[in-house]
């Protein structure tokens, strides 16, 4: 039962929250929206909290449940004066088609009997993959049997500090760790099922935010259940779920739910979806290092949104081409939230770390064409993206900053993976698809909106021919 | 016909065209013209505890480590005559992985290659996907071992039967049999699922069935762009319909082979109890090493650092998380003159090379790093040691 509070009280604080400061729900979609993106939220919260309180780590859940509930009731109260939005608008392509009801049916079908396979993988497998029990769970488990929030630290802190502890990954992020420990003190012991039961929530939180932020462009429901449908049956997303413990499931989803909301700011659904984005955005290097570098790629669309829209192209461009001349000629050194400090420079990348990536050329094309396009990793979705694309092209300018972000995206992952050391992991097929998977939920959400964007055009072209087909007639 | 019948018509024909070439035979008889018969009386089994008799191979227990191992001679057959392999195992344990074993004449060495479990009834194997299989066969079987790293050894095991195999010269039958067993057979999650599925195993893998479906797209929108009639609705119809099949088509078979895998979770774990689970990981071995490794360290020493090696990484980064919340570090990281600078420490060895460890001088011989140390246990594999000026 404390688990499944565990999961409850976030996801009442984190819905609460949504509906207080960025949009009371009102309808299915509605919902589908504050659950979503409110699970993340109190995930966020309960990290915060626990962070910044550091209650012992045996007893996290009892402490942080009395706040959590303290923030339901204070959050409930403010949503409740809040005034429920204009009704949503009805898709521009008209009312929904009747086989819409029997496409949901099928969905929560499917949906029921592959949660049912997923949870209990979860529920019956032993901690499996080996960054789950190699990285991510190394500090929960120490700081939650200890019972003391050791800090992790490098080789020479260590020797130096018997509190401290050590770990290969002592830099890593805290964010999921710290959520470990929250599950393992609501379960009463490190209980692997209760501390990896996250990553199916997760993964139900990315459908419903996704289905319910494509039905807010406006959409019609078939459509979102579509987008829904195809991203969570890709296989690669579902093996994290499955086999669960690496951080990159939470990375994606809360990659996905920045990215969903910069699109509604986007289309003009009010500046809070921009500072929910920017909210999520800051998050993401909290999950995993590689989430500062999409931080960068979120701001990029943010500025792009906030800049005047005659200029912004313009002042982008130079503003990109002046830090590119920079690190060429004099080399950049930018310190980045999990990171530290980064060098770059012609020909090198250098991180705090001890990461020295020489940049050049690697000829890793086919391996990239292969995991994309003829490994089961995807089912069609990158076969059929260029085509949707393409498919959308009069209405990308309405999500321009969104498509700045997934275009940068995916031109900063072919640059690693194609022109540095990190090519090694695209040849052995391994980091890249995870990292490609971070993009996944805002991919094929970006994609359904664009789909609702031009459905909703071509009806408004029709509708505009048949007007003036009647005005000739009469 | 009207023109939409001819357009169904078409597309149902491009379909079938599509899915004829991902088949490699496609003017071989029906049935195969010649047929190596492998009866599973005339199996031998070199490792595993087993019973032959006119049933098949009856196999009781494995061999540890090495599991279980079936196999029978051969006149020298000539392997492009038969490139298709058709096997019947009763029973087996959806945790064992399962091995096609073979021998050339060419070659003394045996060949090995991890293959699908079959399912209920005999699965087949197109042979000629694998490029060591050539030249003339003299030997072949089948071992059966468990998933390494994935199920705990002791608890993969139930009592399963090798009935037949046989080899079969092209068909269609072989072909489209060994294509779904290419594309429906039973796999195990491995460590690599995590990053790629597909060159997570090592199985011999025949056409992509994704490449297949983006063709069998492609061309359906373009015979409906042809066969349409310029009506535009009808072809964006048709395509949604096609990437509709494609896509539940590829669903289909990565859920087939999701419920396989979880299938193989549920026959180990299911009956278990959350804590008997914890308590029965892949490697209960090192669990209990670490276990013995703590239980060894006394009272007033728990506070240490604990530096931990092993034979292989894997054992390594296990011990290292079985041994949490001790102050542990893996050795391999930190360095073997990490522990001249620390005042004192525990050593943790597992691994079949022990370090040189002189009783008499209570010395200890690290990779060259000489140490001070005292030896806390030795119980086969399993070193621990007292690193540095003796304890209070």
């Amino acid at each position: 039962v404390s688990v499944v509070l565990a999961h409850l009280l976030p996801l009442l604080a984190g819905t609460c929250i949504h509906a207080a400061l960025v949009e009371r729900p009102r309808g299915a979609d509605g919902w589908l929206r504050a659950l979503g993106n409110g699970y993340l939220l109190g995930l966020a919260l309960v990290v915060i909290l626990l962070q910044l309180l550091r209650p012992a780590p045996q007893a996290a859940f009892a402490t942080g449940a009395v706040l959590l509930a303290l923030v339901v009731l204070a959050t409930g109260v403010l949503a409740r004066r809040r005034p429920l939005p204009v009704a949503q608008p009805v898709a521009a392509s008209g009312p929904e088609p009747g086989w819409t009801r029997w496409l949901l049916l099928a969905l929560l079908a499917w949906l029921a009997l592959r949660g049912c396979s997923l949870v209990t993988e979860v529920a019956l497998r032993p901690l499996f993959p080996w960054d789950a029990w190699a990285t991510w769970s190394v500090k929960a488990k120490a700081w939650y049997l200890g019972n003391t929030w050791h800090p992790f630290v490098g080789f020479d802190a260590w020797v130096a500090d018997p509190q401290a502890r050590y770990v290969a990954a002592w830099f890593y992020p805290d964010a999921v760790p710290t959520l470990e420990v929250w599950f393992a003190s609501a379960a009463g012991g490190w209980h692997v099922a209760a501390v990896l039961s996250m990553w199916p929530a997760l993964w139900l939180a990315g459908l419903l935010l996704l289905v319910g932020q494509v039905r807010a462009a406006p959409a019609p429901w078939w459509l979102a259940l579509v987008a829904g449908f195809c991203w969570a049956s890709l296989p690669l997303v579902q093996t994290h779920v499955a086999l669960a413990g690496y951080a990159d499931l939470p990375m994606t989803v809360v990659f996905g739910a920045a990215v969903l909301s910069l699109a509604r700011a986007a289309l003009g659904h009010g500046r809070r979806h921009l500072l929910l984005a920017v909210l999520f955005a800051l998050l993401l290097p909290a999950i995993k290092q590689e989430g500062a570098l999409w931080l960068i790629v979120i701001a990029v669309g943010v500025l792009y949104l906030l800049l005047a829209a005659r200029r912004r192209l313009r002042l982008l461009a130079i503003a990109g081409a002046l830090v590119l001349v920079w690190t060429v000629l004099f080399g950049l050194r930018l310190p980045l939230p999990s990171v530290g400090w980064v060098e770059a420079g012609w020909g090198y990348l250098r991180t705090a770390d001890g990461a020295d990536l020489a940049l050049a050329w690697r000829p890793v094309g086919s391996q990239l064409a292969e995991t994309l396009l003829l490994a089961p990793n995807w089912h069609l979705l990158w076969w059929l993206s260029p085509i949707v694309l393409l498919a959308t092209l009069p209405v990308w300018r309405a999500l321009a900053s969104v498509g700045w972000v997934m275009a940068i995206g995916l031109a900063a992952i072919v640059f690693i993976f194609m022109f540095s050391d990190a090519a090694l992991w695209a040849d052995n097929l391994t980091a890249v698809n995870r990292v490609l998977m971070q993009l996944t939920l805002a991919w094929v959400g970006w994609l359904a909106v664009l789909a609702a964007l031009a459905m909703a055009r071509r009806d408004r072209w029709r509708a505009a021919l048949a007007a003036a087909a009647g005005g000739a007639a009469t | 016909m009207t023109r939409a019948r001819l357009l169904a018509v078409a597309v149902a024909a491009w379909w079938l065209l599509v899915l004829l070439a991902a088949l490699p035979l496609p003017w071989a008889p029906l049935r195969p013209a010649e047929v190596v018969s492998l009866a599973g009386a005339d199996f031998v089994a070199p490792f595993g505890l087993a019973q032959v008799d006119a049933g098949g191979v009856h196999v009781r227990a494995l061999h540890y480590p090495n599991g279980a191992l079936q196999v029978h001679a051969l006149p020298a057959i000539e392997a492009a005559r038969f490139p298709v392999l058709r096997y019947r195992i009763d029973a087996l344990p959806r945790a064992l992985e399962l091995a096609l074993v073979f021998r050339r004449q060419d070659d003394p060495d045996l060949q090995v290659v991890t293959i699908a479990g079959p399912g209920a009834g005999a699965a087949t194997l197109r042979l000629a996907d694998i490029p060591a299989w050539r030249g003339r066969i003299v030997e072949l079987g089948f071992a059966q071992f468990p998933g390494a790293q994935s199920v705990p050894p002791a608890l993969a095991f139930e009592p399963f039967t090798l009935r037949e195999a046989a080899l079969w010269s092209p068909s269609w039958h072989g072909a489209v049999a060994a294509r779904l067993g290419d594309w429906f057979g039973r796999r195990s999650w491995t460590f690599l699922a995590m990053s790629a599925i597909g060159p997570d195993t090592a199985m011999p893998r025949g056409p992509a069935l994704p490449v297949l479906l983006a063709i069998a797209v492609a061309g359906s929108v373009l015979l409906a762009l042809l066969l349409a009639g310029g009506d535009r609705r009808r072809v964006a119809r048709l395509a949604a319909i096609a990437v509709a099949v494609a896509w539940l088509a590829l669903d289909l078979r990565w859920l087939h082979g999701l419920q396989a895998r979880h299938q193989g979770t549920r026959e180990i774990y299911a009956a278990m109890t959350p804590i008997q689970r914890s308590s029965r990981p892949a490697d209960q071995d090192l669990l209990r090493a670490a276990l013995r490794a703590r239980a060894s360290i006394p009272e007033g020493d728990r506070a240490l650092p604990v530096l931990v090696d092993a034979g292989s990484d894997f054992q390594r980064a296990r011990l290292y998380y079985h041994l949490l919340p001790a102050n542990v570090a893996p050795l391999n990281t930190v360095g073997a003159a990490a522990l001249t600078q620390l005042e004192a420490a525990i050593l943790v060895v597992y691994a079949p090379s022990r370090p040189v460890f002189d009783a008499d001088s209570g010395q200890l011989d690290l990779l060259g790093v000489q140490m001070p140390a005292r030896l806390l246990m030795s119980d086969g594999d399993l070193q621990v040691f007292r690193i540095g000026a003796p304890g209070p």
